[in-house]
């Protein structure tokens, strides 16, 4: 991970077309502004982490699935 | 070209069959390649979206619409580009699924679908703008 300290309004660029810039520092937050093609995708790491966690878990259902079937078998038992 | 499943057990497919992740699954980077095993019907909209690279890797996944009506979303420009359609195409949509203790208590994950383009066999776990939850309540829901 590359380490960089850079002071409010200050900027640092990646890849030639994406900016970074430092817009504000207040109290323990830093406000982030980014300016970046159409295509690039930008999301706050708490939104990788769930999607891996769920993604995880729905890996680990196989031994669900029989419990899954007869949830299903029940309720067209009622019907 | 076979595979022994946990679930279902050997599994037989064809190599036309295989769906291919050019961006793998958030999480499972080493699987690229899938087939979906399980047909997806109203009185058991669930299928096992499996990986051919890795036997022990299957994705629990359901077609959200059967779950929720008002699902709407953008498939934005870099995703289409990705997965080889136009706005014209149709694509399926599938949503994993977790069993917590009880049944009754699964959810499906609507921020992250997986968009599957059948015809070109392509297909990519996409993140929305839009404000959607990561554990939808697949049962008892007040509201559809």
């Amino acid at each position: 991970m590359l380490i960089l300290s850079r002071k409010s309004e200050e900027s640092i660029i990646i890849n030639d077309n994406i900016e970074i810039k430092i817009v504000n520092i207040e109290d323990n937050k830093v406000k982030v502004g980014i300016k970046a093609p159409k295509d690039v995708k930008i999301y706050r790491s708490e939104v990788y982490d769930e999607i891996m966690k769920e993604n995880k878990s729905a890996t680990e259902m196989k031994d669900r699935f029989a419990d899954l079937k007869d949830f299903y078998k029940q309720q067209s038992n009622k019907k | 070209m076979k595979i022994l499943t946990d679930y279902v057990g050997e599994i037989e497919f064809k190599e036309s069959d295989i769906i291919t992740f050019k961006t793998p699954m958030y999480g499972f980077e080493e699987s690229k390649r899938f087939i979906l095993i399980g047909t997806m019907t109203e009185e058991f909209p669930f299928v096992w979206l499996q990986s051919v690279d890795e036997e022990e890797v299957a994705f629990l996944v359901t077609n959200p619409f059967f779950f929720k009506e008002g699902y709407d979303f953008e498939i934005n420009k870099a995703d289409m580009k990705e997965l080889g359609i136009t706005e014209d195409d149709d694509v399926e949509i599938a949503t994993t699924v977790v069993i917590p203790n009880e049944v009754k208590d699964a959810t499906m994950n609507l921020k992250s679908p997986i968009v599957i383009n059948f015809m070109g066999k392509t297909a990519k776990q996409i993140i929305l703008d839009e404000d959607y939850p990561y554990k939808y309540k697949l049962f008892n829901q007040t509201e559809g």
